[in-house]
């Protein structure tokens, strides 16, 4: 299970996630971020502090989100992942194009 | 110290929530980092059975854990019809959205085969235990 919630700044969108991002609810990332960038907030902030596990589906949004959000002019940025997520993102070489940031302000610094 | 836990279920989407519980119920002091990524492993190939195996919806799977002192094993037991997979395609490149899913099994685990006994599929999982951390 997850809950997503969007709060829109701006051109910017915070997701806070809480719960697994797994094949079971990556197409609700897709979705928020897709509406993030349809509704013209696309400097997409996602708060993964409490997001206890993702798998390679969630990875897969991720990077989707990622693609979209750049094609949109705007970005993706992650924040605070946890351990399982930090160790995953690791493994499979995604922490090269989404590199943790500490907080949401230190994502939003220099947006 | 040994301790088992077992799960039989379909392989659809609500499978992967009693699976999740079944690793939050192991109570053997397994090192936190080793429990998670055993799970992931598992996480994945029922994972895969969700999505590729056939007939859709309908492929039942035993899921057995034991911790051991050494290790934590993992057999998943399916009853899909056979199939042809490549457990040695590399991971993927940062910029492409699927094609993880083995990768990190394998990126994980001390040992992952998959053997077809007697007209089912047998998934074989192992990572070795490090030291719990204090």
């Amino acid at each position: 299970m997850i809950e997503l919630t969007t709060t829109t700044e701006g051109d910017t969108t915070i997701v806070r996630s809480v719960g697994r991002l797994t094949m079971a609810t990556a197409a609700d990332l897709t979705e928020v971020i897709n509406a993030a960038v349809a509704g013209g907030a696309p400097k997409v902030v996602i708060d993964l502090a409490e997001t206890a596990f993702v798998d390679s589906s969630g990875l897969g949004a991720l990077v989707a989100g990622l693609r979209r959000t750049r094609q949109g002019d705007g970005d993706l940025r992650i924040v605070a992942p946890s351990e399982q997520v930090a160790a995953v993102l690791e493994l499979t070489n995604l922490d090269r194009v989404l590199y943790p940031y500490a907080s949401v302000t230190a994502a939003r610094d220099g947006w | 110290m040994a301790g088992e836990y077992r799960l039989a279920r379909t392989a659809t989407l609500d499978a992967l929530e009693p699976l999740h519980e079944l690793f939050a119920a192991v109570h053997e002091p397994v090192e936190s980092m080793d429990l998670m990524l055993f799970e992931t492993a598992v996480i994945e190939v029922v994972g895969n059975l969700i999505q590729h195996g056939r007939p859709p919806g309908e492929v039942q799977f035993d899921f057995i854990l034991e911790v051991t002192d050494e290790s934590l094993l993992g057999r998943i037991d399916e009853t899909g019809e056979t199939v042809t997979i490549d457990l040695n395609n590399p991971m993927p490149d940062p910029s492409v959205e699927s094609g993880r899913g083995l990768p990190l099994i394998r990126a994980v685990l001390d040992e992952f085969r998959f053997e077809r006994t007697r007209g089912r599929n047998v998934w074989v999982l192992r990572r070795d235990r490090h030291p719990v951390a204090n």
